[in-house]
């Protein structure tokens, strides 16, 4: 990374539109053979020199390759586009080539306008009254996903491999809108999923002495008492009171949940481990952060009915009583993850928890925290899988991870905000919407809907011409679009929305911008 | 060997399920389950002798769907399921590995798919038969099983749906994966409950609930409307079915009643029954066939045509 200076040089009009354009346009053409369902993979030479290039079909991924133009004037342009891409890619895992395409195509009319003397701050008020209207008759086109063979289909236009379609269509279709699934590595070719049942979270056993079943290091415990905590158990004194009057009540197998466990604590209760009749084990409590961890005491609680003990309330093991304790039905343990099955908190009060976090993400706006809340409410739904990806080659596999991981996303948004006609059809039946205006209207406005009209045509005139098509012949006879652009293909709604939305007000904001200040050495852009 | 007078009494030996062969007499029969194990009559319920083969306590019994031909039986018990492929002439115990496990119900979705409920262990599925088990509680919150009910001539995959202590669930996965739906009235003691998806693709939900009485879904129980059931008495219902053609059937404790308009108005196909405490129709497809009814004196028999 470069350091930057201090010294600036400004710019004004006309220099501004005119290298903010060319930036623009060198991104969003480098991403335009991705569109649709002929897309094309873009490839890009590898960063150290050395071996082949990467071949992406992700217009997210490609701007997210691209660091940086060589000309600091058409740099701004190009990563103002970027910046855009990536916060679509980011909600909706999807639509960012659809987004350079309507976002270049509003710009450049809108430059020519202002251009010719129109007003930006008029057209960009008119462009953004457009797009509401736009985005209303949007809603009138989704059709909730049907069924199983629906979500394969959806998937496979998605990903265009037909294996990972039907898993990730299956375990979607299995588990519902807020699912939990894990994309693992595997080592057969074969990709394959299966569900997990019950709730489960990331914990180490303290100790690998814990796994009874070493030869599939893991432990499986049968009606088991769960100690909920994220304390530090060091003092084996405080260990042996608590088993002592959990057996006492007739407790014949423990769980402790402890952030971390003295070696004298782990001796001990491997010492007191009687196969049969009294067996303990211990797990790291799971979380990162204070934050982390407390969500997680919640859900362990609501999910076995425990009373966690909390450092921060001066909670003892040694003092804990057995009234405190959680219990499942089954409770199991590896190196990594530890679960419950049939936990025996109360159902209505895991209802209420899971009510809650629905709220909460619904109200959530950042990505992260809308995944975890969706990660935390497939837990306590007790809807959970993994899809292991096998491959021959490890690159290879690494991609169908990483497609597996957007697909998923994709299938998801999808299933809850349902599907419009796609391969740009439904933003192309929106001009309907948006009629040119006649010759009396006030000049802004019609120079808006021309653009609006434009933005809203130029995905599927793009995507029919990289399928070897001239687009105004095309779009000009019903049959032969049809026979082009099958009817039968979707795009999840809320994808085709964002990529609207972002790529209009990204483009009316850009045309309102006469003055850059660029930095003498700009440092390299790395964050999207 | 022929079992002389009463087959069950509530205090020792408590009647826990009875269910009649969707094949007739020959194949199966009428079965039920007891405390002390399972009796079977080849004869209408004239006659019963105790399967000696089965000692254990049993919970539920379900036939398979198969007509004609010898449909496979499967009967909950402790730890898993007693299995049956000769009509109930020989049982084999499947075990399901979990302790403390007791069946408390069963439902057969089709010929080879068959689902069994626990009193505290979730769901379990089998796809071969019920020779083989998997827990499936994929959205399952109330491991307390008490009911399954799946319309038998439903074409794949209708819904099939579970009550638990505190909720109703439906599955539109076979089986395999399960989503809550609104209780009828926000009730959660429903003690009874059939399902039968119609020709036009409507899916009908009838259920006996603790105080509401009889509630219907005409939409997957999705939402519900209360029954007005002529001298209705919440708490006398011993059974309730939806026949094919939507007629619905409410068997209570001395009488039994059907509606082919769902439940605007009812007729009365029997009346000034001894008390009953369970029943099961003789035949799902016609209702006028009369019903084997388990009676509070521990008689068992055939009652109507």
């Amino acid at each position: 990374m470069r350091s930057s200076s201090r010294s600036a040089q400004v710019v004004h009009q006309p220099a501004v539109h005119q290298a903010f354009l060319a930036g623009v346009r060198k991104l969003a053409l480098a991403i335009q053979p991705t569109i649709g369902p002929g897309s094309r993979p873009v490839a890009i030479a590898a960063e150290s020199g050395k071996g082949g290039p990467e071949l992406l079909d992700s217009g997210g991924l490609i701007a997210r390759r691209l660091l940086e133009l060589p000309d600091r004037r058409e740099d701004v342009g190009a990563m103002f586009l970027r910046n855009m891409l990536w916060r679509v890619h980011s909600a909706t895992a999807d639509g960012t080539a659809t987004t350079s395409v309507i976002f270049l195509a509003a710009l450049e009319g809108g430059l020519r306008y202002l251009a010719a003397g129109g007003n930006a701050m008029m057209l960009r008020e008119q462009l953004q009254r457009d797009l509401q209207v736009a985005l209303q008759h949007l809603d009138q086109q989704v059709r909730p996903m049907q069924d199983l063979e629906e979500m394969r289909r959806f998937a496979f236009t998605m990903c265009l491999d037909q294996q990972l379609a039907e898993v990730m269509a299956d375990v979607y279709h299995l588990l519902g809108d807020h699912g939990r699934v894990e994309v693992r590595k595997s080592r057969r070719r074969e990709i394959e999923s299966d569900q997990i049942e019950g709730s489960w979270w990331e914990g180490a056993v303290h100790s690998p002495q814990f796994l009874f079943n070493r030869d599939q290091r893991r432990v499986d415990l049968p009606h088991c008492h769960v100690l909920v905590s994220d304390l530090d158990l060091e003092d084996p004194a405080e260990l042996v009171s608590l088993m002592e009057r959990a057996r006492g009540e007739g407790v014949a197998r423990l769980m402790l949940v402890v952030n971390s466990l003295s070696p004298a604590c782990i001796s001990t209760v491997l010492a007191n481990r009687q196969a049969g009749q009294f067996e303990v084990i211990a797990v790291k409590t799971p979380g990162v952060s204070a934050g982390d961890r407390a969500d997680v005491l919640a859900d362990l609680a609501v999910v076995s009915g425990a009373e966690p003990l909390r450092r921060t309330t001066g909670d003892r093991v040694g003092t804990c009583d057995v009234s405190r304790l959680g219990r499942a039905r089954r409770i199991w343990a590896d190196r990594t993850h530890f679960g419950m099955i049939g936990g025996a908190g109360e159902p209505e009060l895991r209802r209420a928890a899971i009510r809650n976090l629905e709220n909460a993400f619904a109200a959530a706006t950042d990505d992260d925290v809308r995944q975890r809340l969706s990660a935390r409410i497939g837990n306590l739904y007790a809807r959970s899988a993994v899809v292991r990806i096998g491959d021959v080659q490890e690159s290879r596999m690494q991609t169908r991870m990483d497609q597996a991981t957007q697909l998923g996303k994709v299938i998801r948004l999808a299933m809850v905000g349902g599907t419009v006609p796609g391969g740009g059809m439904a933003l192309h039946a929106l001009r309907d919407a948006v009629p040119p205006l006649d010759a009396g209207a006030d000049a802004d406005a019609r120079a808006a809907r021309i653009i609006m009209r434009q933005a809203l045509a130029a995905p599927v005139s793009q995507i029919l011409e990289n399928l070897g098509h001239h687009a105004p012949v095309v779009l000009g006879h019903q049959e032969r679009l049809a026979a082009v652009i099958s009817p039968e293909l979707r795009d999840a709604a809320v994808t085709v929305k964002t990529a609207l939305r972002v790529a209009i007000e990204g483009a009316a904001q850009a045309l309102t911008i006469d003055t850059v200040i660029h930095h003498r050495n700009p440092e390299e852009s790395i964050h999207p | 060997m022929n079992h002389a007078g009463p087959l069950f009494d509530t205090a020792t030996n408590p009647l826990l399920d009875l269910a009649v062969s969707p094949c007739g007499e020959t194949a199966g029969g009428c079965l039920i389950g007891t405390r002390n194990g399972l009796f079977r009559s080849d004869d209408g319920g004239d006659t019963w002798h105790q399967q000696e083969s089965v000692t254990v306590p049993v919970t539920a019994i379900g036939f398979s769907p198969q007509v004609p031909g010898t449909p496979v039986i499967v009967a909950g018990t402790v730890g898993g399921v007693l299995r049956s492929v000769d009509g109930g002439e020989s049982w084999t115990l499947v075990d399901f590995a979990v302790p403390l496990l007791v069946v408390s119900c069963l439902a057969w979705l089709d010929d080879s798919t068959v689902l069994a409920g626990t009193v505290e262990d979730g769901i379990f599925r089998s796809g071969d038969g019920g020779i083989s088990w998997k827990p499936v509680n994929t959205g399952v919150l109330d491991y307390r099983i008490l009911i399954l009910a799946a319309g038998r001539d439903n074409p794949e995959p209708a819904p099939v749906f579970a009550v638990t202590a505190t909720s109703l669930m439906t599955s539109r996965s076979h089986g395999r994966s399960w989503l809550e739906l609104p209780l009828p009235a926000g009730e959660a003691g429903i003690e009874l409950l059939a399902s039968r998806q119609q020709a036009d693709g409507t899916m009908l939900l009838m259920a006996g609930t603790e105080t509401t009485g009889i509630c219907l879904s005409a939409d997957g129980g999705q939402h519900w409307h209360r029954l007005k059931v002529p001298g209705d008495s919440s708490g006398s219902v011993v059974g309730v079915d939806i026949t094919d053609g939507g007629r619905l059937v409410v068997i209570r404790e001395s009488d039994l009643l059907v509606s082919d308009d769902l439940g605007v108005t009812w007729q009365t196909v029997l009346q000034g029954v001894p008390p009953m405490l369970a029943a099961s129709l003789i035949d799902r497809r016609d209702a006028r066939a009369g019903i084997l009814a388990a009676f509070q004196d521990g008689q068992v028999r055939r009652i109507g045509n």
